[in-house]
């Protein structure tokens, strides 16, 4: 409520006051940040006035929790629920090595789960993830979430690290898997082709792995970046804005066909991050998590010896393997990603043929006709 | 006998059809909007965007399926149910016979959405390049398309065909499962506490739109580009 208000003065100073000559934009956002402490103090008085409601509604609701140990995991869970956590994280941690022992956040941190037709609040005032949801979703799903919560501890292992920064994802199998096939094979960028048909080093590289900011000549054709670089001056063109890419380079682009101007031209635009393939998803964190699996025992407490090393470096070493190896080993995981495309036509179809012949034989027998 | 059914059918229903001929023949082809472009096929981001947008629109498939499957249903009975029936006692041809020929008239106007749904796949496919990964399907997705409008078709067909007291008892069953779900749930969760986490309607929708199920052709993928 607090932060409500707040956010309502806010809008009522941004447009009840009105913007006159005297009125310096300076000062405008001189009363806007003045408003800044105050919401932060909103904010605060919302969260306690949240959470007292939650214990509140503990004291009433008074279900029992209890905390325990699955694996290397501290649970707290509902009373009744403590055999189904148990067999739902002991399923989750099947995907994981024994590496899975030598993370540091995972030993420390709890897991909040429940399971449950209604959500009961479950407060927890340490760090924490929560694995909780309605009866509504299935048991594959639960047991999925419980991956993903014990991933995301792992990745909080590496926090402000650049291999953290690289991958940004929870350390675990992906969720939907076929959607890093579908990312690698939809994207026409150059290098995700070869990568597809190589493997290797090549899709080391479409990963983004040992890459300094710009590598789009390793991504891209020379044909792609200059049809690229061309739509973009056209866009600005078109748009009637100034050019911010540089006029000469641009002539010399659009007009001369010169891939050193186009590049200039992108490389205006935006950073290599920018265009990098692969760079969302769970392309990135599959890659981790193959590492990891290769690398066995070990392998996590060497990531972690890694910290401020480079992606690359860090994978390398945490797994034992080459880059070829570890491109390889992505390669082979994201082929057998692959979906299965038109799935439900082939048998599937002769069953459709079975239920229209069996509406047909309904429609047949059917008793309009049959007085009295 | 055949060709008077399937002439009067078409009678009935070949104006009402033209909107969904149209929508069949349009769709595959917005479904592609966006991609090819040369734009598209560099910028990973207005690629996914395009495609994030073109998945959107697949759900409109299944849905013009079953629309063109019930328009098709309902206009293949609404000539008798008009005429009280009459004229069909007044055929000397068994009851079972007369719904046959019915249906098959209805499953061959059918065709013609199909046709039009296939020819916009063919346009809409040869007017992208695709990268080397991607495929496009259109042969696949008119078959799909024209199964879930036979589906569709067969079983509005069936029900229109019945009496309206077996309408009446297939819907009334089918509200009483949504009505009677919740203290059926608690029934078995007092018997068995580690069955809180199966719900009726959840199970039987499940076992209608999964295969072996009737309805497993409205959820397969229905995608035109694919990998």
């Amino acid at each position: 409520m607090a932060g409500r208000v707040a956010s309502l003065l806010l809008v009522l100073l941004a447009t009840a006051t009105p913007l006159s000559a005297r009125q310096s934009d300076e000062e405008l956002r001189r009363k806007i940040d003045s408003l800044a402490p105050l919401i932060v103090e909103a904010e605060a008085a919302a969260r306690a006035a949240v959470e007292a409601q939650q214990m509140e509604k503990m004291g009433e609701g008074a279900v029992p929790v209890d905390t325990f140990g699955v694996g290397p995991l501290l649970v707290v869970a509902r009373r009744e629920q403590r055999g189904l956590a148990t067999a739902i994280f002991s399923e989750a941690l099947e995907s994981f090595g024994p590496w899975l022992d030598e993370s540091r956040v995972i030993g420390d941190a709890l897991v909040a789960f429940q399971w449950a037709r209604e959500l009961v609040p479950i407060t927890l005032e340490d760090e924490h993830r929560r694995v909780e949801s309605t009866f509504f979703r299935s048991r594959a799903e639960i047991v999925e979430n419980a991956r993903h919560a014990v991933g995301s501890m792992l990745t909080a292992d590496l926090a402000g690290s650049p291999t953290a920064g690289w991958f940004a994802g929870p350390v675990a199998e992906p969720l939907e898997p076929s959607r890093v096939y579908r990312l690698l094979a939809s994207l026409p960028a150059e290098i995700n082709q070869r990568c597809l048909g190589e493997g290797g080093v090549a899709c080391w590289t479409a990963l983004g792995l040992d890459a300094d900011d710009w590598q789009m000549d390793e991504w891209y054709s020379d044909d792609q970046r200059r049809d690229f670089a061309v739509q973009l001056a056209r866009f600005f063109e078109r748009i009637d804005r100034p050019i911010p890419l540089g006029e000469r380079a641009v002539a010399d682009c659009v007009d001369g066909g010169s891939i050193a101007a186009c590049d200039q031209v992108l490389r205006q635009r935006g950073s290599g991050r920018t265009y990098a393939p692969l760079h969302r998803g769970d392309a990135r964190p599959a890659m981790v998590y193959l590492a990891m699996q290769a690398g066995g025992d070990g392998a996590w407490a060497r990531m972690l010896q890694m910290g401020e090393a480079a992606p690359g470096d860090a994978l390398r070493y945490a797994s034992g393997l080459s880059s070829e190896e570890l491109g390889d080993l992505w390669h082979a995981w994201v082929l057998a990603q692959r979906p299965e495309v038109q799935a439900g036509l082939g048998v599937g179809s002769l069953f459709t043929l079975l239920w229209i012949l069996a509406f047909a034989g309904l429609a047949m027998r059917s008793s309009r006709w049959r007085l009295g | 006998m055949y060709q008077p059914m399937l002439a009067l059918h078409w009678k009935q229903v070949r104006f009402g059809l033209i909107p969904f001929v149209v929508a069949a023949f349009a769709l595959p082809l917005l479904a592609v909007q966006g991609l090819g472009s040369s734009i598209a096929m560099m910028d990973a981001d207005a690629y996914r965007r395009a495609l994030t947008f073109n998945q959107g629109l697949l759900v409109f498939f299944p849905a013009l399926a079953a629309s063109i499957g019930c328009v098709l249903a309902l206009s293949s009975w609404n000539w008798d149910h008009q005429q009280k029936h009459v004229y069909a006692l007044s055929l000397p041809i068994a009851r079972w016979r007369y719904a046959a020929l019915k249906m098959g008239a209805g499953a061959v106007i059918a065709l013609v959405p199909t046709i039009a749904f296939g020819i916009g796949c063919l346009a809409a496919t040869a007017s992208v390049e695709l990268p080397a990964g991607l495929h496009a399907y259109p042969v696949q997705l008119t078959v799909r398309f024209f199964l879930a409008t036979l589906m569709a078709y067969s079983i509005l067909f069936a029900l229109a065909a019945g009496t309206m007291r077996t309408t009446i008892g297939v819907f009334t069953a089918a509200f009483l499962l949504l009505l009677l779900s919740g203290p059926l749930n608690h029934f078995l969760v007092q018997m068995d506490p580690m069955r809180e986490h199966v719900h009726v309607v959840e199970w039987v929708a499940t076992r209608i739109v999964e295969s072996p199920g009737p309805l497993q052709i409205f959820v397969g993928n229905w995608s035109l580009i694919d990998v």
